[in-house]
C-alpha cells in the first residue's frame, strides 16, 4: 500500500512538473507546447546515454539540465521568436513539428531503444517502518523539489514577475519597458528545463524509449483539466491523472491507463472547458 | 528654445482608406501641461500612440509629418526606444496588472525602468517604490492588495505612479478620466497638477473632459476630425467663442445671427 | 490567356452544379492543360511499372484525406488532430460489417462514410463553444478515445491481427490488379478534386470559409455559425472514412495499430507543405508527402549514404518535423503558392506582374 502511494507521489510530481513547464510557456506565449513528452524523453536520453559512457549520475544530470536549457533557447530564437502574435494554431502545428524532429533525433542518435538510466539506485530505502523503492523515492523528492524551486522563482523572484507581468499583458509590459523577448525565452528555458527534469526523473524510475513519450499526453490532459493558464491547476489535475493510471495500472490493465483521465477531460470541456483553475477570459481569448 | 515634443503634419492611415490624422501639428515645452482635446473618433488615442510608437504595424502607416523629441526624430521608433527616450504613457485601457499586487505593479515597472536602459546624456534618477507610496497615500494603503481591487481613481494614480518610477521627460496620459466620477476626475487632474509643480514634470494630458484639461493645462489643441481645429494657451482657449459653445457648453451671450452660425458651419465643413 | 469575354451566367445556387464545374476552366489555355493532363493520367500505367502504380494508388487516396482536411483544417480553420481517428472509424466499420455481413464493396464503403459523418456531427456538437486551440485538443482526445476503443475491440472481439478483407467487388468488376485500383482510384480522387472544388465556391463553403476567417463576424453577417461548423465536420469526416475504408480495402487488413497520431500529423503536414486552403494545395501536399521517404531514400543512395534501416526511419522523422516548421515559418501559404508564383512569372513574362489580379485557388 505504501509503495502504491509513493508510486502515485511520484508519478504526480513528473506530471506536475512537466505540466508546469508547458503551463508556463503558453502563458508568456501563448503556444500550446505539444512537444513536451518528446522533450522529456529527448533530455532523458541525453542523460542515459551519458552515463553509459562513463559519466556519474551526480554529473549527468546537470549535463542534461544545461542540454535543456539550451535547447529550450534554441527552439525559441529559431522558431517561436518568428512567429510570436500568430494566431494559435501556428504555435501549435510548430510544436508538433518540432515534436516530430525530436522523435526523429531520438532514433538516429540515440537508437530509439529503451535504456535505464542506470543511477546506481537499485534496492529499497527503509524509511521507518516502511520498505520503499529508492527509485521511486528519489523522482519523488527530485520531482518535487524541482516543482518548489520553480514555484518560488515564479512567485519570488524578478524574473517570476517579469514572467506574470507578460503572461497577463503584454501590450502593458513593453510599455513598461520590460524586455518581452527576453522574458519569453527565459521561460521557454523553464519550461524546456522543466520537461528535461521530467524526462530524467521518469527514466530513473524506469526507462527512456520511444513509447516513453507518453508521459507528454498525460501531462497535456493535466494542463487541459486544470486550466492551461493556471500553474496551481496543472499540479492539481496532475494528482487526478496519476492517481487514476495508477489505479488502471494495478488494477485493471496497463494498456488502457490514459483511458480515465481522457473521460475526465471529456467531461470538462463539455462542462467546464477552461478547466478546474483557469480563467475564463483566457479561454475566450483563445 | 525648442520645445520638448514637436509634432509637424502628422498622418496617420488604417488600412488604405481610413486617414485618422491628417495635417497635426503641435507642441509642448518642457514644463508645461499641455492638453489634447476632442470628442470621440477625433484623432486623439492615434496620434498618442503614434507618438509613442504603439502604432499596430500590419495595417497602420504613418504617411506624413515630422515628430521630434528633445531634436531628435521619433517617427517609427519602437515602444522601448520611446521608454528608453523618456516617453511614459499611460494608456486608456488596461493600464495595470490585475493579477499583480500593487506593490508588485510598482517593482515590475522599476524592473522595466531600470531595464529599458538609459540614453546617454539623460539625467537619470530613478524613483524608490517608497517613494511612490509617500506621494500617493492610497496606493500605500492598499500596498498589498491584487490590483484588480482597486477602483478606477486607484488604477489611475497607480498607473501614474508606475510611469513615475521612470523619471520620465514626457509623461503622455490617454484619456485621463475615462470612466471615473467627477470627484475621481478631479483627483487625477489635480494629482496631475501637483506632479507638474512639484517635480517639473511635462505632462501632456489627452482627453474628452474639456473643462478639466483646461482647468489645469497651459496649453492646449483640439482635434476634430483628425485636424487640429483649434490651439492656444489656456486663456484663448476659454475666450474662444466656438470651444465655449461646442466643448465647454457656454452659451454666447449675444443672439447669433443667422450669418454666423452659417459662417461656423462652412468652416467646420471644409475642415 | 483568357478568351475573349463570355456571356456572364448566373451562378448556381447548388452546392455542387455542373456549371459551377464548367466554370472551373477559364479559357481555352486551361481546357487545353486539363485534356491533356488527364489523357497523360490515363495513360500512365502504360509507362510506368507497378511499383509507380501502387505509389500513384497510395497518392490518390492521400489526395482524397487530405482535400478533406483542408477544408475542415485550412477552410473552416478548425484545427483537427483526429484524422487518423476518422480513417480508423472508416476502416473499422466497412471491415466489421464486411466480416459480420459480407456486405458488398459499395455499401461498406457508404456505411463507413455514414458512420464518420456521424461521428462527425458528433465532434463539431462537443466543440461547438470552444475557439481554436480547443477544438484541437478536443480532436486530439478524440483520436485517443477511438485508438483506444479499437484496441480493445480488436484485443477482445477480433483475433488480434486485425480484420481481413477480400478483394473488393464492383460489381462490373474486380479490384485485382493495382492498375485497376489504379483507375477506380482516379475516377475517385476526380470526383472528390471536382466536389470540393464545386462545393467551396458554393453557398456552403463560402460560408464555411466566413467562419473560417472569423466566426463572431460572421455571426453577425448572418452565417449559421453553428450549423456550418456541424456540416463541415460532417462532410469531411465522412470523406475521411470513406478514404480509411478505401484503403482499408487496397491494404486489405484493418488493424487498430495503423492509426497513431504520425498518421494524423503527416495529413496536417500535407496541407501545410501543400497551402492550407487550397485545393491544389492538397494535391500538392498529399503527392509530396508520400513521395518523400522514396526521394530521401534515393537522395541516401546517390550520396552514397550507408543507411540502417532503422535510422532511415528517424532520418525520414527529421526530415519531416524539419519541413513543417520550414514551411510554417517561412512559406506559411506552402507548395500551391510557390506553384502560384512560378506560373505567374511564366505567363506574364516578360512582364513583372499583372496589373489586375483574378483570384486563384
Amino acid at each position: 500500500m505504501a509503495s502504491f502511494i509513493l508510486t502515485v507521489v511520484a508519478s504526480w510530481g513528473i506530471y506536475a512538473l512537466l505540466g508546469m513547464g508547458i503551463v508556463l510557456v503558453y502563458r508568456t506565449s501563448r503556444v500550446l507546447n505539444l512537444a513536451g513528452g518528446e522533450l522529456a524523453i529527448f533530455i532523458g536520453y541525453v542523460v542515459a546515454i551519458a552515463i553509459e559512457n562513463g559519466l556519474s549520475f551526480p554529473i549527468a544530470v546537470p549535463l542534461g539540465m544545461g542540454s535543456a536549457m539550451a535547447l529550450g533557447l534554441a527552439i525559441f530564437w529559431f522558431t517561436i521568436r518568428r512567429i510570436m502574435g500568430e494566431p494559435p494554431h501556428v504555435g501549435l502545428m510548430l510544436t508538433v513539428g518540432i515534436a516530430t524532429i525530436l522523435n526523429g533525433l531520438m532514433i538516429v542518435l540515440f537508437g530509439g531503444g529503451m535504456i535505464a538510466v542506470p543511477a546506481g539506485l537499485s534496492g529499497f530505502t527503509t524509511i521507518g517502518s516502511l520498505r520503499l523503492p529508492t527509485t521511486d523515492v528519489v523522482a519523488a523528492i527530485g520531482a518535487w523539489l524541482s516543482i518548489a524551486a520553480i514555484g518560488l522563482v515564479y512567485r519570488v523572484t524578478n524574473l517570476g514577475l517579469q514572467m506574470r507581468a507578460v503572461a497577463e499583458r503584454v501590450m502593458l509590459s513593453a510599455q513598461r519597458g520590460l524586455n518581452v523577448d527576453r522574458t519569453v525565452a527565459l521561460s521557454w528555458i523553464i519550461g524546456v528545463l522543466a520537461a528535461g527534469l521530467a524526462g530524467i526523473l521518469h527514466g530513473e524510475r524506469a526507462f527512456v524509449a520511444l513509447s516513453a513519450t507518453v508521459i507528454g499526453i498525460s501531462a497535456l490532459i493535466a494542463c487541459l483539466i486544470g486550466g492551461m493558464d493556471s500553474l496551481k491547476g496543472v499540479i492539481f489535475a496532475a494528482f487526478i491523472v496519476a492517481l487514476t493510471e495508477s489505479f488502471t495500472a494495478l488494477y485493471i490493465d496497463p494498456r488502457y491507463v490514459l483511458i480515465a483521465p481522457v473521460m475526465i477531460l471529456l467531461v470538462i470541456l463539455i462542462v467546464r472547458p477552461w478547466g478546474l483553475f483557469g480563467t475564463v477570459e483566457e479561454f475566450r481569448r483563445v | 528654445m525648442t520645445p520638448l515634443l514637436e509634432v509637424e503634419g502628422l498622418e496617420v492611415v488604417y488600412g488604405h482608406a481610413i486617414r485618422a490624422i491628417q495635417g497635426v501639428s503641435f507642441s509642448v515645452a518642457e514644463g508645461q501641461v499641455v492638453g489634447l482635446v476632442g470628442l470621440n473618433g477625433a484623432g486623439k488615442t492615434t496620434t498618442i500612440r503614434a507618438i509613442s510608437g504603439f502604432l499596430p504595424t500590419e495595417n497602420v502607416r504613418i504617411t506624413d509629418g515630422r515628430m521630434r523629441f528633445a531634436g531628435m526624430s521619433i517617427r517609427g521608433l519602437r515602444p522601448y526606444q520611446a521608454a528608453r527616450l523618456g516617453i511614459a504613457v499611460v494608456p486608456e485601457r488596461d493600464k495595470v496588472f490585475d493579477t499583480l499586487t500593487v506593490r508588485e505593479n510598482l517593482e515590475v515597472a522599476l524592473i522595466g525602468a531600470r531595464s529599458s536602459g538609459a540614453e546617454p546624456g539623460r539625467c537619470r534618477r530613478f524613483l524608490t517604490v517608497h517613494d511612490i507610496f509617500d506621494l500617493f497615500k492610497p496606493l500605500a494603503q492598499r500596498a498589498n492588495q491584487d490590483a484588480i481591487f482597486l477602483s478606477g481613481g486607484e488604477r489611475q494614480i497607480l498607473a501614474i505612479g508606475a510611469c513615475l518610477l521612470s523619471w520620465p521627460r514626457l509623461l503622455i496620459v490617454d484619456e485621463a478620466s475615462l470612466g471615473l466620477a467627477p470627484l475621481m476626475r478631479r483627483q487625477v487632474l489635480d494629482t496631475l497638477a501637483l506632479l507638474n509643480n512639484e517635480l517639473a514634470l511635462t505632462v501632456l494630458i489627452v482627453d474628452q473632459d474639456v473643462a478639466g484639461v483646461l482647468s489645469i493645462a497651459d496649453h492646449g489643441y483640439v482635434l476634430e476630425n483628425g485636424r487640429v481645429a483649434f490651439a492656444g494657451s489656456r486663456e484663448q482657449l476659454l475666450r474662444h467663442g466656438d470651444v465655449k459653445e461646442f466643448y465647454l457648453g457656454q452659451k454666447e451671450e449675444r443672439e447669433r445671427g443667422y450669418r454666423d452660425v452659417k459662417q461656423y458651419r462652412r468652416i467646420r465643413r471644409w475642415h | 490567356m483568357m478568351s475573349h469575354a463570355q456571356s456572364p451566367r448566373i451562378p448556381s445556387s447548388l452546392p455542387i452544379s455542373m456549371g459551377r464545374t464548367l466554370a472551373l476552366c477559364r479559357g481555352r489555355a486551361q481546357w487545353l492543360a486539363v485534356v491533356v493532363g488527364g489523357v497523360a493520367l490515363l495513360a500512365l500505367p502504360r509507362f510506368f511499372s507497378v511499383f509507380w502504380i501502387h505509389l500513384a494508388n497510395v497518392c490518390l487516396i492521400a489526395i482524397i484525406g487530405a482535400v478533406a482536411l483542408n477544408i475542415l483544417t485550412g477552410n473552416a480553420r478548425l484545427v483537427s488532430l483526429g484524422q487518423a481517428a476518422f480513417l480508423g472509424i472508416g476502416a473499422f466499420a466497412a471491415g466489421l460489417l464486411q466480416r459480420t455481413y459480407n456486405v458488398p464493396f459499395p455499401i461498406a464503403l457508404a456505411a463507413a462514410a455514414i458512420a464518420g459523418g456521424i461521428v462527425g456531427v458528433m465532434v463539431a456538437l462537443l466543440s461547438l463553444r470552444l475557439r481554436v486551440l480547443y477544438v484541437a485538443v478536443t480532436t486530439l482526445v478524440l483520436h485517443f478515445a477511438v485508438t483506444t476503443f479499437f484496441s480493445f475491440v480488436q484485443a477482445v472481439f477480433l483475433d488480434s491481427s486485425g480484420i481481413i478483407l477480400p478483394l473488393p467487388n464492383l460489381g462490373f468488376m474486380e479490384l485485382q490488379t493495382p492498375t485497376d485500383w489504379y483507375y477506380f482510384l482516379l475516377a475517385i480522387a476526380a470526383l472528390i478534386v471536382l466536389g470540393a472544388l464545386n462545393l467551396l465556391r458554393s453557398f456552403i463553403g463560402r460560408r464555411w470559409i466566413a467562419v473560417g476567417e472569423h466566426d463572431v463576424a460572421a455571426e453577425a453577417l448572418g452565417v449559421p455559425v453553428r450549423w456550418a461548423k456541424v456540416s463541415v465536420f460532417a462532410v469531411t469526416s465522412a470523406v475521411v472514412a470513406f478514404a480509411g475504408a478505401l484503403s482499408a480495402y487496397y491494404v486489405g487488413t484493418v488493424s487498430f495499430e495503423s492509426y497513431h497520431l504520425g498518421l494524423a500529423i503527416a495529413y496536417l503536414a500535407m496541407i501545410i507543405i501543400g497551402g492550407v486552403g487550397s485545393v491544389l494545395g492538397s494535391i500538392l501536399g498529399a503527392v509530396f508527402i508520400t513521395l518523400l521517404p522514396y526521394v530521401l531514400d534515393q537522395i541516401f543512395l546517390i550520396a552514397h549514404l550507408n543507411v540502417r534501416a532503422n535510422v532511415l526511419a528517424g532520418l525520414h522523422q527529421i526530415a519531416f518535423g524539419g519541413l513543417i516548421v520550414a514551411f510554417l515559418l517561412f512559406e506559411p501559404r506552402g507548395l500551391a503558392e510557390i506553384w502560384r508564383r512560378v506560373r505567374s512569372a511564366a505567363t506574364d513574362w516578360p512582364f513583372r506582374y499583372r496589373s489586375a489580379s483574378r483570384s486563384v485557388r
